[in-house]
């Protein structure tokens, strides 16, 4: 990366502050992911409501650094690394809102959760889920700082064990929805939830993508190894 | 005769066909000092080619060497080799006014001649003596007024003097100047930098329906024309180029970290 200033330097003050405002906004998620993994155990509903209203924080974050986009891009017409560094901020702050998005969905979840009886082990595998993908949040992050694309790559690679998990998930839930139709309710979010972690994976990926971008000026040739397989898994009823 | 070892006419002919002009170890030397360095460098045909760099870089030398203006300079002295459609244009039985009319130039300042809008065109075909008739001068002026996009805005005042008319007329009228001679090939040196941006935009407008039938090469300081404008980019750097390519790969991903720091206003 060509690391010498701009000979006008407010460009470079720009071209900062739009990267500490999508780091601060990166901090908030990881911490709406930890609080996440914490409340779909406990079912604490105050918890529940923090990680809600934090979420506006975010969505205020990434309107701003839109605005700081269109400003930069009207302004001083970035080229080369510069056009790519803007745009990669302007793609990585939508996924992070995208995650924001479902750790705040997951939160409303949790006031029906919170109702009705724990099934299985589900809960703790969506703990799992939110832990690996706010390690792969915090990793990304810190690969987007130091403009290491292996660590990005790295990071890409990682979400295919979030898909497996999410797999055996599935077929865990419905399963308990076959043995009984009083899980279903619970089943049901606790699927949703599953989806929406997975999903947020998906997103760390994106991410990790636009970092890759960011740096060679390519996006990666090769796809992404998908492992979530439940859009086609059958589960049937066993004969009574 | 061994294709697979040795050149034929096919190959000469495809190359012909991709290159319009191709410069090989171009220096030029303003007495003592040498302002470029072995620059080699492919044109495409019916393509603008944008030269970029910093003042001083060697960009407007090279644009000069291509209709041979640097003769004009006493001490400039030019080595190498510069094939316009494979021949050789500082060769012996060249004739230089010949050249420069099939090759074209638009310089930064507009420049027309003290004469009416008519003459201004008219000038070249005459001493060329490519038209005797006054209606074949007409047919002349008209299809290069058309061309440069300014027929419309100056059909009714033809003999009216060409200084009176504003500062992006006057270039548009020094294009179809150089038009009406029916170059193969337009120089441009910096040509908007003395408009205003409306100005600017007409003639990008123009160089875009040009390259349809002329090769242009055009030197601006302005990236985003370059950008705009261009099909092929070439990076001075302290008489030598840097990079050439596509123009959309030169301004997303330059490969030279120097290119990289010029096109994005950076230091070093």
């Amino acid at each position: 990366m060509n690391e010498n200033p701009h000979i006008v330097s407010a460009f470079d003050k720009d071209l900062r502050q739009i990267e500490n405002l999508v780091v601060t906004m990166g901090g908030l998620v990881e911490q709406q992911l930890e609080q996440a993994a914490e409340v779909i155990i406990s079912r604490d509903l105050e918890l529940a409501d923090q990680l809600i209203a934090s979420d506006d924080e975010v969505d205020k974050l990434e309107i701003e650094i839109d605005s700081l986009v269109v400003r930069i891009i009207a302004l001083r017409q970035p080229k080369a690394q510069d056009l790519r560094s803007v745009l990669a901020a302007l793609k990585v702050a939508a996924d992070l809102e995208r995650i924001g998005d479902y750790a705040k969905n997951l939160a409303k979840r949790t006031h029906v959760l919170a109702q009705v009886p724990i099934v299985g082990d589900s809960a703790k595998s969506v703990r799992r889920m939110c832990k690996m993908v706010r390690q792969m949040v915090k990793d990304v992050l810190d690969a987007y700082l130091t403009r290491d694309e292996a660590a990005a790559n790295e990071v890409w690679l990682r979400d295919e064990e979030v898909d497996q998990i999410h797999n055996n998930l599935f077929r865990a839930l419905l399963t308990y929805m076959l043995e009984d139709p009083r899980n279903i309710t619970p089943c049901m979010h606790l699927l949703f939830i599953a989806k929406n972690v997975e999903r947020m994976g998906d997103h760390t990926t994106s991410i990790a993508e636009q970092i890759q971008f960011l740096v060679s000026g390519e996006m990666p040739e090769e796809d992404r190894p998908k492992g979530d397989v439940t859009s086609t898994t059958l589960v049937e009823a066993k004969a009574r | 005769m061994d294709k697979a070892i040795g050149r034929n006419d096919a190959d000469d002919a495809h190359e012909a066909a991709v290159v319009k002009i191709r410069s090989r170890d171009v220096s030029v030397f303003y007495g003592d000092k040498q302002a470029l360095h072995g620059v080699d460098l492919d044109i495409k045909p019916q393509q603008v080619t944008a030269l970029i760099g910093p003042s001083g870089c060697g960009k407007s030398t090279y644009l000069r060497c291509l209709n041979r203006m640097n003769d004009t300079i006493d001490i400039c002295r030019v080595t190498g080799e510069i094939l316009l459609d494979g021949e050789d244009i500082y060769g012996e039985d060249i004739d230089v006014v010949e050249l420069r009319a099939d090759v074209g130039m638009v310089f930064q300042k507009p420049n027309p001649f003290p004469k009416s809008i008519f003459e201004n065109v008219a000038y070249g075909p005459r001493i060329h003596g490519l038209a005797r008739t006054k209606s074949e001068f007409s047919d002349i002026v008209e299809r290069s007024l058309q061309r440069a996009g300014l027929w419309e805005e100056v059909k009714d005042r033809l003999d009216e003097p060409g200084t009176g008319l504003s500062g992006g007329q006057q270039q548009r009228l020094c294009i179809a100047r150089a038009i009406a001679v029916s170059p193969s090939v337009i120089l441009m040196d910096e040509p908007c930098s003395a408009l205003d941006p409306i100005a600017t935009s007409i003639i990008e407008e123009l160089i875009d329906e040009l390259r349809q039938n002329y090769t242009i090469v055009i030197v601006t300081h302005s990236m985003q024309q370059a950008a705009r404008v261009s099909q092929e980019t070439a990076f001075f750097h302290l008489g030598n180029i840097v990079e050439t390519g596509l123009t959309d790969d030169i301004f997303t991903n330059p490969k030279d970290p120097r290119t990289e720091s010029y096109i994005s206003g950076r230091i070093g």
